[in-house]
Parts: C-alpha cells; structure tokens; sequence
C-alpha cells in the first residue's frame, strides 16, 4: 500500500499560516511521498497530483487543502481514472485549521488531521464509482395494512414484490378490529369487508410472492443489492387445499383461538377466518396430536405432516420493513387487575366482543356471565404516557378506537352506559366529530386518570379523582375496557437488528429525517413505514406505505451511485487513530462529530469568518450523525479524548449510554448560527 | 380575581432541595392519579396532592407553607408510586414541611412529636422509649449527639420550640 | 451463603412496644446460620420522625452517616433492617450519601432461605389462613427493588407464607397503607383509626386466621387500634396481627413467650395455640 500527501499552499491562505515544509518533513519520515503545490485546485495541480500517483505507483491519496465541501467532490470525480474515489480524502487544513488558529497550533492540527485521513484511507476499499445495477425486485416485511399496501403499489407498477409475513395469514391486526374508524365521517366501517378485497388481491396479483409463515433471519450487501436469507416454516398443507373444512371437523384437537385473543377455541388444523390468505388449511403443529384423522378425509391429499422448514434466498434491491406494533400487555399495570377481573380487558377483546365473527356473534355480553353490561368504563392511557411502568409517548390512536367502541356501543346497545376516564382527549383535525358525536350519544366523560380498580359484591368499583371536581370517586361499573397503548412487534425489533437499523422508546425503527424523508432510515435502500414507526391508524399506515413504495420506486428506477461520503466504522476508527495519535501530552482534545449536510458546514463558516477557537477542536466528518456508534465514542475516549462533542440537528437524537454522559455531549447545529456553535468550541476546548 | 405575574410565581426554594432531583413536579399532568389513590385523602376532603402540586407550580407555595394541607400527608408514598410522570407528591410534601418548620410556621403541627421523640433520640439514640426498652450506651449517645449536632438538629429543634439543653 | 455477615439495623418500634419481635429475628437467623453483627451503638433511623416532618435532611443524612460508618468499622458492607421504614431511610440516605453499603430487608433474608427453613420447621402453617400486608415503604419507596412479584402486587411474605405450610389469601385492599401515618399516630388518629378500619374490614371479608405483616409500624398500627376500633365502632374484628420473625420463630420452636405474644393488644394466643396443636 502506498500514500501519498498532497498539500496545497492556497495561495498563502495556508502556507502563510502553517510551515508546510514541516509538515511535508514529519509525513516523509512516516515514509509516504509528500508534495505542495501553489493551487491544487488548478489544472496544472491536478496533473501534478495524476502524474505524481503514476510515477510512484500510489494508490491512495490524501489531499491538505480547503474544505472537502469546496472542491472534495471535484477532485475525486477528475482523479477517478488515477485513484479510487474512496482512496481520496481532503483534509481540512484551511478552514478548520490555518483560518482558525495561530501557527504553532495550527501546523500541530494539521499534521494530527492529515493523519487522521491517512489512517482513514490505510483501512479504506475500493468502492465502485459507477452505478449500480440494482435487483429490480423488492422485499416487503410484515403483511398487514402498511405491508399489503406497499406491496400492492409497487406490484401496479409492474415492481416484483416479495412479501413475507410470519404469521400464517396475512392481514395483520386489522382482523381482528372488526370496524375501523376513519377521519371522513362517523359511520364506522367493517374491517374485514375493506380489507378481504387487499387481501385477495395480494394473492393473486402476478408480481407479488406471499410467503407466510415466514421471517428474516440474514441479510448481506447494500442498496440495489440486498441478498435475504428467509426461513419458511411449513403450513403442513400444500396450495392443492380448497379449503373444504373437512379436515377441521374431523380434528379432535381445541385450543384456544389466537385470532379470537383465546376468546374462543379453534382446532390444530383450521382456517383462521374465512377469508385468511392463503385460503387453505395449515396445521398448528405444536399442539397437533399427529392423530391423522385429516389425512384420512382429505379427498386431495392436501396435507403433509411431513414437510419441513425451508430456506429462501432472495436477491431485491429494495426493502420495505412493515412489521408494525404490538398492544401494549395492559395485565401488566396490575392495579387495573386485567387478567384478575373476567370483566375487565383491552380495547382489542372488546373489538372482538362487538365483530360480528367473534365470541359472541357481536352480542356486547361480559365474560364473566355472558349477560350485557349496564355500565361500561374505559380507562385511557393505559401504558401510555406513562414513564414509570409504561412508556413515555402517547399512542395515538386509543382516544379514538375508545370514541369508536364508545358511539358503537351507545347506536347499538343503548342500554349500557359509557364512560371514558382520560387524562386528556386527543382527537386532531376531523376526529373531533367522534367526540361530538359520542357526547351527543351521551357517553361520559371524566377526567382523570384511573387510580385502581377494585371488586365490591361482584360489582368494579374504579378508584379515582374527577379532576374538574376535585372529588376523589369510585365509578360502579360491570364491565371495564382499558384502552392500552401500542409499542413495536417483537418482530420489529428482530428485523431492526438484523438490518442494523436504529430503535427508538418502545423499539420503534427511526426514519433518516423526521420531517423531510420520513420513510427513509439511516440505510439507503431501506424504507419504513407503518406502526413499525411510530403509532399511527390505519390512514396513516396506508398513506406511509404508499410513500414507501414511491420512494423505493424511484431508487430502483434512478441512478444508483455509490456515494463518496459513505463511511465504515473501520475507516472512521481508522480516522479517529490518526488523530489521536499526534496528541501531545499536555493537550486537552476534543473529537467532534459532525454531519456532512449541516454541521460540518457551519463548522467552515466560523472559518470563513476568520473566528478562532481553540485548537484542541478536531472535527470529524460523518455522513449522518447517527454513524457514529457507540463503540466509536468509547474508542474516542479510549485514545485520550477528553470530551466527545456530537453536533445534533433537525431533531435527531443519539442515546449516548449512562456511563458516557459527562465525557460526551451533544449540541444543537444550525448552519446560520455557526456563531454559537464557535462559542461552544471555545467554552469546551 | 387573582391577578397572575408569568415568570414571577415565588416557588420559595422548593427546587432546590436535592430531594428534587429527577422529580418530576412540572411535568405534572394534573390527571389526578395521586388524589385518586390517596387514603389521606379519603379521610380529609380539604386534602389533595395533585392541588398541592397544581398551588406549588401557580407559585403559592407560601399559602401551602402557612396552611394546614401539607401535615395531612400520611407518607404512604402510594402517589410516588403511581405518578406518571415521575413526580412524587409524597417527597414535595416533605419538602414543603421542612421549609415550613424553617420559616418559623406550623410549629404546632410537630411539636408534641418533636418533645416526645427529637429528645428521645438527642438523650437515648432511639426514637421511641419505654421504660427498660433498648437505648444506646453513654459514649454512643455522646458520640451521635455530635452526628445531630453537625446534621443541625439541635437548632432545628429550638426553632419548633423544644430546647435539648 | 456468600455472605459474611450482615449488619443488624433494629427498630425503634420493636425497641420500645415489642423487644421479643426482634429477638425473635435473632433466634431465626441464628438458626439459619445467617449471620449478623448486633451493635448496641447503632441508633434510630429517625425515619419516623423523617416522615412526621420533625427531622430535616440534613439532621438524618448525619445520623445515618454515623450508622453506615458504625456498620463499616464492623466489617460489615451489608445491612439488614426488621423494619420497612429503615429499609427505605437508609437506602434514602444511601443515595444522597453515595454510600455503597447494601441495604436489604430482614424478609428478603428469610424469603432466601425459604427452602431450608421449611425443612427445619417444628411446626406448620398446616391449614392457616392468612393475609399478608407489605408495608407501603418497603414496596412503594423504592419500587423497582421488590424482590418478589410488584409494587401492586408484592408477593415476598406471601411465597414465605406459602413455604411455611399456610393458605394466602387474597383481600381487596392489599395495597392500602396500613393507617400508621407517622405524625398521624402520634397526633392526631383520625387518619389512622380510618385507614385501619378500612383495611381491616376488607380483611375481615376473607375470615382470616392471621395477618402477616413485615413492618413494626404496620403490626403496631393493625394490633393497637383493633381494641380502640371495636369499642368505637361496635364491629367484631379480632384479627391476630403476626409480625414475620415472630412467625418464623414460633415454627421453628420458640415458645409465646419468646416471640413476645403477651406485647400484641390483639390477642395472638389461640391461634398459636392452633399452630402448636
């Protein structure tokens, strides 16, 4: 391996300020070949550079100079024929260094950053600067509303899509809700009858292969160029199914119905409900007997007790995570005694209750007595906004599934009375229209948020203070709904870590840009949408799925280059090392983390304005702030760094570990307020 | 009408007790789960931690040092377990107490306590006498005597009108 | 047992109203082998006080500065309390200290060696129902250290119960504080009588034969006022209130005047009578 250091005197905007003679001796020393030149940027400088790669045989180079924001892009473009654009770094020795600093500490700063780029480009690889020739297919993960969606609009646009869904039917929570609310008009709408339509056209759409019963398990390669390792469990029944029923009668076996949150039972072999896709049979191996009385009715041979897990490799160039939530586990807040009480439950069993396919034939009946309610109660916020045992955000949706129950309630068994205790209710733009129309319905409202539920003569009493009264109350009551809030899938988490995205409170996948690239993550060519994200309703989860599918769309339909600002860890602990490595004993540094987009250029514009601060401020670019792992942070500290400063923007946020949070900070950037960020250089150096 | 000054409700150094630290009293959210669970309150109406947290951040913590509300309390901590937000009414309300006993007021309110177990400790070790139950030793009296004294206790004391010498 | 030796942090209750309660203690640990160091200096946590209002921070974190250095110049990095009020001040002070004595609950020892001591039992709990009662500063304080099950839910005395032969239970105010209020007590009972009424007529509901409770300020609470409220009331109530070391001793053979039964207000005698056969 061979590098060579280029510096550029810019004209006396460098050389008068840093001796450049003692920067090339110190670099020759280290043994690498060393030049300066008046202006690198001139054509005559990068021939000098061209030819001096040639004559010496480099193959990789490293470019003192102004800022890489000013002419990085050029030089690697103009040099590609010499040197692989990734072999070439720029360091900034002009305005983060001869602009900022007087000249002892400057030449010290300089050599320290020039290091830090060739340690950088010592564990630096080619990386190929033409474009890349995509997988024109792309891989949907999670089946239900956001995944279907996505899939859909991507398969209309004539887009292969792979849809992998780890339950045996595709559909996800929408299912089970039984009437969905939405923001155009109060009339609640059958899920099923909406969604069945998806459903089947999911499966018999050309371009889109379902593969249920399925997860992620590996992924290798990047954008364009995804390689998936898929682990298929078997249904034990093949395509052939016609789903006659015959082998579910004949079963012996009854368990408890998932689909019906055990509310109800089902057999080892069944169809979920009737309209499960894919529309046959499959046999719940675990609590299977291997009794064989299926085999023996089914007329097609349909069922193979015998068939195993499968591997699946798949090449796409896209991917769409759709894994959606959970519902919060409401028996875990114990004073509620959900689990304790038969007539207390979720929002999610009483959905069940009121479908018309669930336990009761859509009878409102209480569990306990199988006769109706007269008083409801629903209690909100139920492990939302909650930071003791709960989580901290609020879940969007529990206001208005509660108004939705509560108005279906009130239109169709107007003999139980309704009343919701909330802490504070949420129903933005048109949802406000459910409210009105609860109060009008009469259903109650108290506000407050329920203390403890206690049981009196067969009668739960709900403990708690009516805060617009100021009275302390117990609300007799037969039945009680609590309205728990949602977090991410455990699947969710499993396919965050095997793509390596970022997880934030409640295990939710972030997106690369809060507001302006929502559907993005941190990884190109990887998208995100739905409750995987955030708690959001159906519309939304469609409306993001929609965006998702668009935007893995065009990536497959753009040009795909391999960008030069991408960063290994390798290459940034490599960039980290050469830094700190000329720290002289005495000295305070501090490493400084900041964006390619907005911080590092707010870092040039203090040196655009000539605005010293102290020397011991190295800067580091990086791609997005959230390249910088934890485990850079400990090396940082671990080679002498005194403090670590991460430059936040746009409401990005870092979980820095416990341990590390009086040696790493964070600060706000913004490019026009470079200012402040010279001020907090100058406060910490 | 109460007239409101923004920004300049006197809080009366209620944060800077490090019993504060991490409390979360003004991310209260006044959903009233601390009222709803608590027995004090179910015995006396006048009674409610979420008001006290309310009177606290409208900065009428003088009113609240004066009056009667903060000795009701029977610290059974139900409200710091229960507190979504991760304020604990029950460790304000304590707050408040010693800041009450501070500024001279509610002395009445401790001291038949303060007579009966601040001289049980200050003579015995213990806080709680009868006749031949278990008390410290002399040297061990002598030597927790300076402990209290250098806890300010002996002070506190004379302040609620109970004097050890 | 890689414990070397726990440092015995007694009550001011117990001290005072039922010394045979911590003897008991005593009798239990020495026949589990646990061992412990019983200091004559150590003093009061002054966490009753702390919490009537009476002891400022400052006064109470010197105290128990005082204790931790006692409990270190025995060699001692470990505490044990009887009491859930000291359990709760000293890991309270702990932490404004940054002190790193270990400070653990006299039942969470006993409920560790469960197994061995149902082994060693004289007698059992052989068809006795009881309630327990966990007192409010050992699971409400510091919510997140409940050893068994939860804050809403604590299930420490209930497994020890369980182990010793007894049927736990269940009654609708567990969680309710037991009445003892700290200033309360001492000035002024409404709150006290109130509570205790309400806590002990939902225990009455379930007929216990006992109830089981973990903290001195909660057996002198549930026992004292029995008598004060049946006269005011003119409601049978009754119920034996059993401190766990009392419990555990009488198993393991130690006579009612060992445990101290003649201290209860609440008389304790039948039902030991019961449990001796």
């Amino acid at each position: 391996m061979s590098i060579g250091v280029f510096l550029c005197e810019c004209g006396g905007n460098i050389a008068d300020v840093i001796d450049l003679g003692e920067v090339k001796r110190i670099f020759e020393s280290e043994g690498l070949s060393v030049m300066t030149d008046e202006h690198l940027c001139s054509d005559q400088g990068y021939r000098l550079i061209e030819e001096c790669i040639r004559e010496e045989g480099l193959d990789r180079v490293v470019i003192g100079a102004c800022s890489p924001m000013i002419h990085g892009r050029r030089f690697q473009d103009l040099l590609a024929s010499a040197v692989n654009p990734n072999l070439l770094q720029i360091a900034n020795i002009r305005e983060q260094c001869a602009w900022v600093h007087g000249s002892d500490e400057a030449l010290y700063k300089a050599v320290s950053l020039i290091s830090g780029k060739v340690e950088r480009v010592n564990r630096s690889l080619p990386r190929t600067h033409q474009g890349i020739e995509p997988y024109r297919e792309v891989a949907v993960i999670g089946g239900g509303i956001s995944g279907m969606t996505a899939s859909l609009s991507l398969a209309r646009h004539g887009v292969k899509v792979h849809l992998l869904e780890e339950k045996s039917t595709i559909g996800g929570h929408m299912v089970q809700i039984g009437k969905v609310f939405s923001p155009e008009r109060i009339a609640v709408e059958c899920a099923l009858c909406s969604l069945a339509p998806i459903m089947s056209e999911i499966y018999n759409h050309r371009s889109i292969e379902l593969y249920d019963l399925s997860r992620l398990k590996r992924v290798r390669g990047s954008k364009g160029q995804f390689e998936l390792e898929i682990e298929r469990s078997p249904r034990y029944v093949t395509d052939e199914c016609i789903a006659c029923g015959r082998c579910t009668a004949s079963c012996p076996v009854n368990v408890p119905d998932e689909c019906n949150i055990g509310m109800k039972l089902r057999r080892a072999i069944y169809i979920p409900f009737p309209q499960a896709i894919p529309p046959t049979a499959r046999v719940d191996i675990e609590s299977c007997t291997r009794c064989e009385k299926c085999l023996d009715v089914c007329e097609i041979g349909a069922i193979d007790l015998n068939m195993e897990r499968k591997i699946i490799e798949l090449r796409v160039g896209a991917i769409i995570v759709a894994t959606g939530f959970k519902r919060f586990e409401t028996k875990r807040v114990k004073e509620y005694g959900h689990g304790r009480f038969l007539d207390v439950l979720d929002q999610m069993e009483l959905a069940r209750i009121l479908a018309v396919n669930g336990p009761t034939e859509g009878r409102l009946l209480r569990p306990s007595d199988r006769r109706p309610p007269r008083r409801l109660v629903m209690i909100q916020c139920v492990g939302s906004r909650d930071e003791k045992f709960g989580r901290r955000y609020c879940s969007k949706i529990c206001c208005m599934i509660a108004l939705k129950h509560a108005c279906f309630i009130r239109e169709h068994f107007p003999e139980t009375e309704v009343l919701i205790s909330y802490t504070d209710m949420r129903t933005p733009g048109f949802f406000e229209e459910y409210y009105r129309n609860a109060q009008d319905l009469g259903v109650r409202f108290i506000r407050g948020r329920a203390s403890e539920i206690v049981e009196e003569d067969g009668v739960l009493l709900v403990r708690m203070e009516d805060t617009l009264s100021g009275e302390q109350i117990e609300i007799e009551s037969d039945m009680v709904v609590l309205s728990g809030g949602i977090e991410a899938s455990e699947g969710t988490t499993e396919v965050a870590e095997i793509l390596g995205l970022g997880q934030r409170e409640g295990g939710f996948i972030k997106g690369e840009h809060p507001k302006l690239r929502p559907v993005e993550t941190e990884r190109e060519g990887i998208y995100i949408c739905g409750c995987a994200k955030d708690p959001k309703d159906i519309t939304d989860s469609v409306i993001e799925a929609n965006a998702a599918a668009a935007r893995a769309f065009e990536f497959l339909r753009g040009e795909i280059k391999a960008e030069t600002n991408d960063l290994s860890c390798e290459e940034l602990i490599g960039e980290i090392d050469g830094i700190m490595r000329w720290k002289r004993e005495t000295e305070d540094l501090v490493l400084v983390f900041l964006d390619e987009q907005v911080g590092y250029r707010c870092a040039d514009n203090i040196g655009a304005k000539r605005l010293e601060y102290p020397a011991g401020i190295r800067i580091i670019m990086v791609p997005t702030i959230q390249r910088v792992r934890e485990e850079h942070l400990r090396h940082a500290l671990k080679r002498g760094a005194k403090l670590v400063l991460l430059g936040l923007h746009n409401e990005a946020n870092v979980e820095i570990p416990e341990d590390l949070r009086e040696r790493v900070l964070t600060y706000p950037v913004y490019t026009p307020y470079f200012k402040r960020l010279r001020d907090m250089f100058k406060r910490i150096g | 009408m109460r007239r409101m000054a923004i920004g300049q409700e006197p809080l009366e150094g209620v944060f800077e007790d490090p019993r504060m630290e991490g409390i979360g009293l003004r991310r209260c959210l006044q959903c009233g789960r601390c009222t709803g669970s608590c027995p004090a309150r179910s015995v006396f109406r006048e009674f409610s931690p979420r008001m006290i947290v309310l009177e606290i951040l409208e900065g009428r913590v003088s009113d609240l040092l004066r009056g009667d509300l903060i000795w009701l309390c029977g610290q059974c901590y139900t409200c710091h377990l229960r507190c979504p937000r991760g304020n604990s009414p029950a460790t304000v309300i304590l707050v408040l107490r010693e800041l009450a006993l501070m500024r001279g007021y509610a002395r009445d309110k401790v001291r038949g306590i303060a007579e009966r177990c601040g001289r049980s400790i200050w003579e015995r070790g213990v806080n709680f006498h009868e006749e031949g139950s278990r008390e410290l030793p002399d040297r061990a009296v002598a030597d927790l005597k300076e402990a209290l004294k250098r806890g300010g206790y002996d002070s506190f004391l004379k302040r609620l009108g109970v004097d050890l010498s | 047992m890689s414990r070397e030796r726990y440092y015995l942090f007694k009550s001011c209750i117990l001290g005072a109203y039922y010394p045979r309660v911590e003897d008991s203690l005593r009798i239990v640990f020495d026949r589990l082998g646990v061992r412990y160091f019983d200091d004559s200096n150590q003093s009061s946590c002054t966490g009753h006080g702390y919490h009537s209002g009476i002891y400022p921070l400052r006064s109470t974190l010197e105290v128990n500065r005082r204790n931790f250095s006692l409990a270190r110049t025995a060699g001692c990095d470990e505490i044990v309390t009887s009491c859930v009020t000291s359990y709760a001040t000293l890991k309270e002070m702990k932490k404004f200290l940054k002190d790193t004595v270990d400070i653990y609950h006299g039942s969470e020892v006993i409920h560790e060696n469960r197994d061995r001591l149902s082994e060693m039992l004289k007698y059992s709990l052989e068809g006795i129902r009881l309630v327990t009662h966990h007192g409010c500063h050992y699971t409400k304080i510091f919510y997140e250290d409940v050893r068994v099950g939860g804050p809403e839910d604590p299930m420490l005395l209930d497994e020890i119960a369980v182990s010793l032969g007894a049927e736990v239970v269940e009654y609708e105010e567990k969680g309710l504080c037991c009445g003892m209020g700290f200033r309360h007590l001492l000035l002024d009972q409404e709150y006290c009588r109130d509570i205790a009424l309400k806590k002990l007529t939902s225990i009455k509901k379930v007929e216990p034969d006992l109830i089981l409770v973990h903290c001195p300020g909660c057996l002198l609470t549930l026992d004292r006022f029995q008598p004060i409220l049946e006269e005011e009331t003119g409601v049978e109530l009754r119920i034996p209130v059993i401190h766990y070391a009392e419990l555990t001793a009488l198993l393991l053979g130690a006579n009612p005047d060992e445990i101290g039964a003649a201290a209860h207000q609440t008389r304790i005698d039948r039902v030991i009578e019961r449990i001796r056969g």
